[in-house]
């Protein structure tokens, strides 16, 4: 169903729904987009969840959404919303997901092209192998219910301490791999079962692991100061909290469905149910989802620990030989506290952050010190045949979208659409011409996870640098995938 | 339960799905096979047999119906239970609604699964009733 909505635009990227389309609208919905990608982005309606979005108490300048927008539930996939606790702002499980903190990692190596080019299969294998992968996988790492509640405390610190990484890993993490405030006395029985088979998975659907190779540098200075260079070799960690998150947010979605007729609020969509930040429900809820985000940060901790074992058993060399170091990890599903200007004023807000990145500017102290002069690295998978992005967070992103970017291509065919229009054998012989290799448990994910199914993120990417919401540091093409 | 009670509807993210029911325990027991069509293959027919009694309240039957669902959902995921048979299936609607059943299901370690599904949403969930039958749509996040 196409949206038949009104749209202002704002300027050549932006494009307003007045809050005058819907009653009950508290503020107006922006989308970033330019007039081509918005043919799509209209076509799956997902600009109607933008404006259900701005009903929530307690939102404030508008209800965001990035150039990857898609349909979702709740909040359309790319959505964004910053909520003021001290206006009876609310928080809602439907604006993290599901999959609470699934987030992006990438690594670099100092390898190149030339080093990996006729060892690329090995690789492939090796780490299909190693690391636990595909629907419902289990992992190797079996924690007891003592050990798990350190780790929804500690989150990718415990794994370190557990010899998953060294201290730098955590220097370079959203958090540093554990955001403060878990409680893990509000997590359900049942979230801690799922979560205790889980740890060092990468689950599926768009989740995967990725061997890379830089193919264009566009920010020379910024490249140089993290060590990237041209021919390079990388390697992407898309994840998150796996079961236990899923867990946690569907517990707290029946308690925030209750807290809406308990706290007389309206909302035109029970997925976006919420509870003012104030009440117990949402300190309980904001506790647990701490938690999920934490077994997220260690999950992706044990997941490139994995992976730089199987490198290590490849190339026959430590992995701090093959200079395998983080470069940055970010959460991409996550509603977090953080200090923004409202009106001249600055306040401390609740950002949701519904398929959308961090991407705070220069010298923003949530930064590791290291990147303070360059700003946050913002990380942005692409499809499995076209290119994923590096790029840093800037001050305009912090002035106009709560410091909030883009987080990936953004679908835009369905999976069952997907299904119906590819053919594996086609979509494998696209790929091999392109010197790409993929392995996954099905001929099923591989389809529905195909370039065609996603937006071209380059598009996207480009948008978000032409407004100055994050800007391009490099690309790097696929050589060889690992699908959940 | 035939292929024909639940049909997919296009959604560009996750999975939507048009299920049918002659009767409101009906439309509950479909939702779950459906919900079980995609997410998994039960290679062992055999397996161990459970019996699980379950009870959920909810302030509506659409709200009733997703926790259901996301029940079962996270049963199989947390100690492989796959629903075999229904009994005593009861929906009462009094200060609420609430759903009580017997479900006799297989523990079974050689399971499939073909599409993770994570949970059933509450996304404009609506139960409608047309000539006599119940229809709802629900959008699954996978």
């Amino acid at each position: 169903m196409a949206w038949q909505g009104k749209l202002e635009k704002i300027d050549d990227y932006k494009f307003r729904i007045p809050s005058s389309y819907k009653e009950g609208m508290r503020v107006d919905g922006v989308i970033y987009a330019d007039e081509e990608l918005l043919g799509s982005i209209k076509d799956d309606n997902a600009p109607e969840q933008v404006a259900n979005v701005a009903y929530l108490p307690g939102i404030v300048k508008y209800s965001l959404a990035m150039p990857d927008i898609h349909w979702g539930y709740g909040f359309s996939i790319g959505g964004v919303a910053a909520t003021d606790p001290s206006r009876e702002g609310v928080i809602s499980p439907g604006g993290v997901g599901f999959d609470i903190n699934c987030g992006v990692r990438l690594i670099k190596t100092n390898l190149s092209l030339e080093d990996i080019k006729n060892k690329i299969s090995t690789i492939v294998n090796r780490l299909y192998q190693d690391v636990p992968s595909g629907v419902g996988s289990k992992g190797e790492i079996k924690i007891s219910y003592h050990e798990e509640k350190k780790l929804l405390v500690e989150g990718a610190k415990w794994a370190v301490k557990k010899g998953f990484g060294i201290a730098h890993d955590l220097e370079v993490c959203e958090e540093e791999g554990a955001i403060e405030g878990a409680d893990p006395d509000v997590i359900s029985e049942r979230a801690y079962e799922r979560g205790k088979q889980q740890a060092g998975t990468l689950g599926s659907g768009n989740h995967f692991l990725e061997v890379q190779v830089i193919d264009e540098i566009f920010d020379k200075k910024v490249a140089d100061k993290l060590g990237l260079f041209p021919g390079q070799i990388t390697v992407m960690i898309h994840s998150g909290s796996r079961g236990f998150g899923y867990q946690v947010c569907d517990d707290y979605l029946r308690v925030m469905i209750k807290a809406l007729d308990k706290y007389n609020i309206n909302v035109p969509d029970r997925q976006l149910a919420c509870a003012p930040i104030e009440s117990p429900e949402a300190k309980n809820y904001i506790g647990a989802m701490k938690a999920a985000a934490n077994y997220a940060w260690a999950n992706r901790q044990v997941l490139m620990h994995l992976v730089r074992l199987s490198f290590e058993k490849v190339f026959s060399q430590s992995w701090q030989n093959l200079g395998m170091y983080l470069i940055y990890d970010v959460a991409h599903n996550i509603a977090k506290f953080e200090k923004h200007v409202v009106d001249g004023e600055e306040k401390l807000l609740c950002v949701h952050r519904k398929g959308a990145t961090r991407a705070f500017g220069p010298e923003n102290i949530a930064l590791p010190q290291n990147y303070r002069d360059i700003g946050q690295p913002v990380i942005i998978p692409g499809d499995m045949g076209r290119a994923s992005y590096l790029l840093v967070g800037t001050k305009k992103a912090e002035e106009e979208t709560f410091g909030t970017t883009c987080h990936g291509a953004g679908r835009l065919k369905s999976r069952h659409e997907a299904l119906r229009t590819i053919k594996f054998d086609t979509l494998i012989e696209e790929l091999k011409q392109k010197k790409i290799e993929v392995r996954a448990k099905g001929k099923k994910t591989i389809v529905e996870e195909a370039p065609q199914a996603y937006k071209d993120v380059e598009k996207v990417v480009d948008i978000v640098h032409s407004c100055g919401i994050s800007l391009k540091v490099c690309r790097m093409k696929p050589l060889c995938v690992v699908k959940g | 339960m035939s292929t024909t009670d639940f049909e997919f509807l296009e959604h560009t993210a996750d999975i939507s799905i048009r299920i049918h029911g002659k009767t409101i325990e009906e439309l509950f027991i479909n939702a779950v096979t459906a919900m079980f069509t995609i997410l998994a293959d039960r290679k062992d027919k055999k397996g161990k047999e459970e019996k699980r009694k379950i009870s959920i309240k909810a302030e509506n039957v659409e709200d009733l119906l997703i926790y259901w669902l996301n029940e079962l959902l996270s049963l199989f995921y947390t100690y492989n239970f796959c629903p075999l048979v229904y009994n005593n299936i009861e929906l009462k609607k009094k200060d609420g609604c609430l759903l009580t059943a017997e479900i006799k299901g297989a523990i079974s370690d050689n399971i499939e699964i073909k599409t993770e599904i994570k949970a059933a949403t509450y996304h404009n969930i609506r139960i409608e009733k047309e000539k006599g039958n119940f229809r709802v749509d629900i959008v699954f996040d996978v």
